[in-house]
């Protein structure tokens, strides 16, 4: 797990284009793979509707399907970061639980997000950090991948947290 | 980590013999594939406990066997649904069968590890362990899903009733696997994984899927995700909470949960709701994994969801912990009684205006408990917030998320209290007999029969139930005259549900009822008496009349239309009228109910009447209630006095 955090990393400093943070330091990541159809979403609308869990019914039930749907549903897996991939699956599930605790600064998505990103960190450090910048993490109509993004951005700017995640 | 391949090793180091160098061609297994099919049927090892467990075999009356499995890819012979010996000797075989080179993935060995490690076990058949065997090193699929769920040890969750769902009326239940924590102890239960098993909805006619799912047209399917899933879904979105059973299994144990999820998981049975459904599949896996367990033994032949948790309490030794996640509800309001009066009293304010501006207070630390609060509540008011940033309770929200950011302090670890009077392993069974005695519509002396299929009434005691609702299936009542010798059926419902939404700050929800079924009806409506089948609708208000909430009380409209050829004037019967009513807690184990209202009837034949009927039940034990009645209707009364039995 860590060298692929250190190999993402290096590949990360490569990948990083666009600058919303003036003079720090920033990521985004070419992600070959759409969230549309992920999340929560995929679940409970389907339930609303005639078909419940509509996304894993696509098509037959096929064998071994049951092991690899973990956590993606609708979501393609692609050739990105995997770091950023495994935060993209997580937050466009729990955005909504997660930027109530970044806001707050502690709580216990924001501890499942530390261990997402394998930052050695406690919770609450990763919030101080995150808090500061919650405006431009949690800008309104901003699609998973930029959460993703900013996040990362953010961690990387704060020497002290982006020692402990090996993010660069 | 350790501690399970530990054991793992120490077993395969102590029965077998390790041949190093394992050539292609020939089979790694000693002895050879006739004698292994010989040892067992010797052992008669088809018939053993675990391997019917695991290959889901039920005998039928006829003393057949037939799994409960509908997938025939399950089955790897021809006759395996209903043969377990020739299932168990074809599986056998593919232990000494040259791998699947076309693809690895579909070869037994990688689809079945359950099954086949259960037979190696068994026949004490010699070769590689586990960890060293060359074909199931090789199971992409198979290892990628143990990776993934890391299971270190089980859970059962069971998710709280949801009378806004047909199919989860009843609660739910599914497992939780835990992960081992990591190397510095990190663990967070979001990251663990569910795995649900549920039909496969097909139609959205709620008639049809009654029938379909009774029926068991529906196809049951095991879905495998991340846990926040099911929080995000039960918790946030439809605001239930969810009960953890923490289950004793040993390392071995876990671990053939995990084979046996793996093998089931990608199959589907046939779906009926109050047989194979959820419950019940749960409760197999446990006993096939750990057959030291009876967990099915301890279930009536219709499971509802909730029979299962009381299942697992019942076994002595399996439930070694029992946590709760409140729904978001309950956090809040958690949350809001914990706030000081004067916060309290801003937050009221806030909860008419919405507005981010109604929040003041001079001190951080009440503004950040006003601020906290806010979030919640804002979930629970707009759960759409969860899945669209975009809605308009999401604009509202963000204005509070940003406030709140703006406040540097960090907000201190909220900790929700597990309601012992909500647990639901320690409520009442959920079918019910009742019996009693007294004086009926005649004035005869009377016996008064009753059985409920299902589940809870305003009256039973509300351990692990909802307070305000009710849920009744197959509910019959009959009665027999001492003085006439004359037995009738008074009453089936098919259904009758109820939700009394006390109205308050927090819950501005409207009451309401539905019942489908059979009444009797009396001399006013009918030329002698007549049993019609029809349907009945209440709509209105429910709230507390005092402050420490002993007295609901509820207003409502009700309507109905029943059908039968023996109505006075036309061969139905419409209604409508007001209802007023009163639940009463006399304190813990007594309760009572007073009710009524007034029908005008839409044909002119049919007489206009007052009805009222009270009842006084009491709660002598978790099992057993005593009830005293008095219905009055059409000018005539009846009194009886009923003794409940839960089972």
């Amino acid at each position: 797990m860590k060298k692929i955090i250190v190999l993402a990393s290096a590949l990360l400093s490569s990948l990083a284009v666009s600058t919303s943070f003036a003079a720090g330091k920033s990521a985004s990541f070419n992600r070959e793979y759409g969230m549309a159809g992920c999340g929560l979403g995929s679940v409970v609308i389907g339930k609303r509707g005639a078909q419940i869990f509509a996304a894993t019914t696509n098509g037959t039930f096929s064998n071994q399907l049951f092991g690899i749907t973990f956590g993606t549903l609708n979501c393609v897996d692609g050739p990105t970061n995997e770091v950023a991939m495994n935060m993209d699956k997580f937050i466009v599930t729990n955005r909504a639980a997660l930027s109530a605790d970044v806001a707050k600064g502690d709580g216990e998505t924001l501890n499942a997000l530390t261990q997402v990103m394998g930052c050695n960190v406690q919770s609450h450090e990763m919030g101080r950090v995150l808090k500061a910048n919650y405006n431009q993490i949690f800008v309104n109509d901003a699609q998973t991948n930029i959460v993703t993004d900013s996040i990362i951005s953010v961690i990387m700017n704060d020497s002290q947290v982006a020692s402990q995640c090996h993010l660069g | 980590m350790t501690k399970m391949k530990c054991a793992i090793l120490v077993f395969f180091s102590s029965i077998l013999f390790f041949s190093p160098l394992v050539e292609a061609q020939v089979s790694a297994w000693s002895p050879s594939l006739d004698e292994a099919v010989k040892k067992s049927r010797e052992l008669n090892l088809a018939e053993q406990r675990q391997w019917i467990l695991l290959g889901h075999y039920k005998k039928s009356l006829l003393g057949l066997w037939k799994s409960d499995i509908a997938d025939k890819n399950f089955f790897t012979s021809p006759e395996g649904r209903t043969t377990p010996q020739a299932e168990l000797e074809s599986l056998l075989a593919a232990i000494y069968a040259p791998t699947n080179e076309s693809d690895i993935n579909q070869d037994l060995r990688c689809r079945f590890p359950a099954r086949l490690y259960w037979i190696k076990k068994q026949l004490n058949l010699q070769g590689p362990s586990e960890d060293q065997d060359p074909v199931l090193q090789r199971c992409a699929m198979y290892k990628r899903y143990r990776a993934v769920i890391d299971i270190h040890s089980l859970s059962f969750v069971f998710s709280s009733y949801y009378a806004n769902s047909p199919g989860s009326a009843f609660g739910h239940t599914f497992f939780r696997l835990n992960k081992k924590p990591g190397p510095n102890g990190q663990r967070s239960e979001l990251l663990d994984h569910g795995v649900g098993y549920a039909a496969q909805v097909t139609v959205s006619n709620p008639a049809l899927y009654a029938i379909f799912g009774l029926a068991g047209f529906f196809e049951g399917v095991f879905t495998n995700l991340p846990y926040y899933y099911k929080v995000r879904e039960y918790n946030d979105f439809e605001s239930r909470d969810l009960w953890s059973y923490d289950l004793n299994l040993t390392p071995e144990e876990v671990d053939m949960v995990a084979r046996h999820l793996w093998e089931i998981g990608n199959s589907y049975f046939d779906y009926y709701f109050f047989t194979q459904n959820c419950a019940y599949l749960m409760l197999t896996v446990i006993d096939a994994a750990a057959p030291r367990y009876h967990t099915m033994e301890r279930v009536p032949y219709y499971v509802i969801p909730s029979d299962s948790i009381k299942a697992l309490n019942e076994e002595p030794g399996l439930v070694t912990n029992v946590t709760f996640r409140p729904s978001i509800r309950s956090v809040f309001i958690q949350r809001y009684n914990k706030l000081d009066p004067g916060n309290q009293q801003i937050f009221r304010s806030y909860m008419q205006d919405l507005n981010l501006q109604t929040i003041t207070a001079p001190e951080e630390e009440r503004r950040i408990a006003l601020l906290d609060t806010a979030l919640d509540y804002l979930d629970v008011v707009y759960p759409e917030n969860m899945i669209d940033t975009q809605s308009p309770g999401a604009k509202i929200k963000n204005g509070i998320l940003m406030a709140r950011a703006s406040i540097p302090k960090t907000s201190e670890a909220f900790s929700p209290t597990l309601p012992e009077k909500e647990r639901p392993d320690l409520g009442h069974n959920s079918a019910r007999a009742a019996i009693g005695g007294g004086s009926n519509y005649l004035t005869h002396q009377a016996m008064q029969f009753e059985f409920r299929f299902a589940l809870h009434d305003l009256l039973d005691s509300h351990q692990g139930y909802p307070e305000f609702s009710q849920l009744e299936f197959f509910n019959f009542a009959g009665q027999h005259d001492l003085e006439t010798h004359y037995s009738r059926l008074d009453r089936f419902d098919f259904f009758r549900v109820a939700a009394l939404n006390p109205w308050s700050i927090f819950l501005k929800k409207a009451s309401w009822r539905i019942h489908i079924g059979a009444i009797r009806f009396l001399q006013g409506a009918c030329e002698t008496d007549c049993l019609a089948p029809g349907l009945g609708f209440g709509y209105g208000y429910s709230a507390f009349l005092d402050g420490s909430q002993r007295f609901l009380g509820y207003a409502m409209l009700d309507g109905q239309a029943y059908a039968d050829v023996h109505f006075l004037g036309r061969p139905y019967k419409v209604a409508a009228g007001p209802t007023l009513g009163l639940l009463i807690k006399l304190g813990d184990p007594f309760k009572w109910s007073l009710e009524g209202g007034y029908l005008a009837q839409a044909v002119k034949q049919q007489k206009d009447a007052y009805h009222f009927s009270t009842e006084l039940r009491y709660h002598m034990a978790r099992q057993w209630n005593l009830g005293a009645r008095y219905t009055h209707e059409f000018d005539s009364d009846e009194s009886f006095l009923m003794l409940y039995r839960f089972f």
